[in-house]
This record gives structure tokens, sequence and C-alpha cells, in this order.
């Protein structure tokens, strides 16, 4: 085999893709074709499929976010449960839930029993703390539910747009 | 930039503006380039039409993401390449083995027998061809079929010199094994 050969230089090859290269016979005339194919098509980059795309980013997002917020929330429960036990266990059985708890922090603090009202106090201050951090995770999963709406009726709103564009073209 | 490179990007910019009728002048333009393209890559007669209409849809569904770096005409010489080489495919696919090509070409007369057998010789290039990775095809195609010189088609491509220049001799290398491996009868006293 020849030096030329194995660098991969075929000439043989040349010569058979050359065989190739004539004029094509057919003639073809498409323009009215395409020209009617077209019309009924969106203008280029005003495809429907782009905002469909961008309210699918927007879903996929807010669905993290919702994942997110609702984890947190289970976490928060979780605390809650927690601080019941220890409400229950600071303030007994009269401390079963937070107005009772409170009720007892009175009834101790009237009775000057300041060592059992301090710790209940404490757990109440928590709890409630909880709560609020509770109430903020829902209005965060509310936010997020009206987000994901606002971004889908922009998604279709453009999408409207991009067929009335179309309408007038 | 040349002159026709400048008035096809002044086109495109119409066309996605909203004018039709300047994707129709591109249309007009370059019809019978991508009916080559087809040819050249074993496409029927009879299919030849539809793939053009088909190839020119293709490009105007995308042609907002038209880079103007690189000439339209490479951009769509490689969409035209690259749906002549699916729908060969596809033929073949759907043919199955009933298509498959013989091992051995009957020996032919005289005369109409040399044209059959050129024929014959042709259509297994092009399938051979069709199946060499896009990357080789692409460069055998623009030197040996649109006659380029390689830096043009290095320049056509956006690839440097060196890299057009590896993948021509590495394509023809492929495609001569791929022959010979193939239809060693037609082709295997060439390599």
């Amino acid at each position: 085999m020849s030096r030329r050969r194995i660098r991969g230089d075929e000439p043989w090859i040349a010569r058979e893709l050359a065989a190739l290269r004539g004029p094509c016979p057919v003639r073809v005339d498409v323009r009215a074709r395409v020209m009617a194919a077209i019309r009924a098509m969106p203008r280029p980059g005003l495809a429907p499929a782009a905002p469909g795309r961008w309210a699918a980013w927007a879903a996929l997002a807010a669905t993290v976010a919702m994942c997110a917020a609702l984890g947190l929330a289970a976490g928060r429960l979780i605390d809650q449960r927690e601080l019941l036990g220890e409400l229950l266990r600071a303030g007994g059985p009269a401390a079963w839930d937070l107005v009772s708890a409170v009720r007892a922090i009175v009834s101790a603090l009237a009775a000057g029993a300041w060592d059992t009202a301090r710790p209940l106090a404490t757990s109440c201050w928590r709890f409630a703390t909880t709560r609020t951090e509770w109430i903020e995770t829902g209005a965060a999963v509310l936010a997020t539910a009206v987000v994901t709406a606002a971004l889908a009726a922009a998604a279709r709103l453009a999408s409207r747009q991009a067929a009335v564009r179309i309408e007038e073209r | 930039m040349d002159d026709r490179q400048g008035q096809d990007l002044v086109l495109i910019e119409r066309a996605l503006a909203g004018d039709a009728e300047a994707f129709g002048d591109l249309v007009s333009r370059y019809q019978n380039m991508v009916a080559s393209v087809a040819w050249r890559f074993g496409t029927p007669r009879d299919e030849i039409e539809d793939l053009v209409a088909e190839v020119f849809l293709k490009v105007y569904r995308s042609l907002d993401r038209y880079r103007p770096e690189h000439p339209f005409s490479t951009w769509l010489y490689r969409v035209a390449q690259n749906e002549a080489v699916d729908r060969a495919r596809r033929r073949r696919r759907e043919a199955g083995r009933a298509d498959e090509l013989p091992e051995t070409i009957a020996a032919p007369g005289q005369g109409a027998g040399r044209a059959m057998l050129a024929d014959e010789r042709a259509r297994l290039l092009r399938q051979a061809l069709a199946e060499l990775p896009a990357h080789y095809r692409e460069v055998l195609a623009l030197v040996h079929f649109e006659e380029m010189r390689v830096e043009d088609a290095a320049r056509a491509l956006g690839i440097p010199e060196g890299t057009a220049k590896t993948r021509l001799m590495r394509g023809r290398r492929a495609l001569g094994r791929l022959l010979a491996r193939r239809w060693p009868d037609v082709f295997g006293d060439r390599a």
C-alpha cells in the first residue's frame, strides 16, 4: 500500500464523487407552494410555542417554590408539635393548647408562681413565633400560587397577541 | 461579506420583519441548489420537489435562529443535506431488506449495461455517503460536489482550515473503506 493511500488520500474516491457532480435533472419551482404554506404559519420567532415554553418554565419554577414552601411548612408543623409537647411539660395538662397555656400563665402569675409562669411563657412565645412563621409560610404558598396564575395569564395573553399579529399579516 | 451574502441578509431581515415575499425571493434564488443537493444524496426524482419545499419550510420556521456569521447558502446546504440523508435512511428502513443492495451486481452487457452499472455505482456511493458522519459528509460535499477550495469550505462551515483538511482526508478514507467492505464486487478493486 502506498504512503498516499495510508494517509487516506484516495484519488479514486475523488473520481467517484466527481461522477455525482452533474446537474440535477429536475428543475423545481416551489415558490408558490412555500409562500402558501408560510402564510398559514406564524412568523419566525413569534411561534406560539415560545410563550408556551415560557409558561412551562414559569410553572416549573413555581412548582419548585411551592414544594420548598410546603416542605418548610411541614418542618414548622413538626416544630409546633414539639412545642406543644414543651407546653404540656411546662404547664401540665392545663396547657394543652395556646389559649389554655396563656390561661395557665395568668393563673400562675396571679398565684405568684413565677417559676411556673416563666418557662410556660417562654414556650408560649416560641409557639406564637412559630405560628407566625407558619402564617408566613402559608402566605408564601399563596403568593407563589398568585404569581403562577399571573405568569400563566401573561403567557396566554402573549400567545393571543402572537395569534393576532399572525392574523393581521 | 460578498454581494450575494449581503443581499441574502437583507432578504432574511425583511422576512423576519414579516415580508413573506422576501422569503419567496430566497426560495427562488436557492431552490435549484437545494434540488441538486437532494439529487446528489439520492432523493428519487418524484420526491425532489417535496423535499425542496420541506427544506424551505424548515428554514422559515427556524429563520430567527440563523446566525449571519456563516453564509445563508451554507446553512441551507446543511439543512438540505440532513433532510436528504434522513429521507434516504427512512426509505431504506421502510423498504427493509427488500431494498437491500445486492452483494453482487449482475454482469451487464455492453452499452446499456455499462450505463446501468454506472447508475448502480452512483446509487451505492450515495448510500454510503448518507451513512458517513455528518461532519465528514459536509466537507466532502462542499469540496467534491460544489468544487470549493478547502479553505473556502472551512470558512463556509466555520471551522479551521486544518480541521477541514483532516475531515476531508478521514472522510475519503472512511468512504473508501465503507464502499470496499460493503460492496467488494463493485468497489473492492479500487480500495
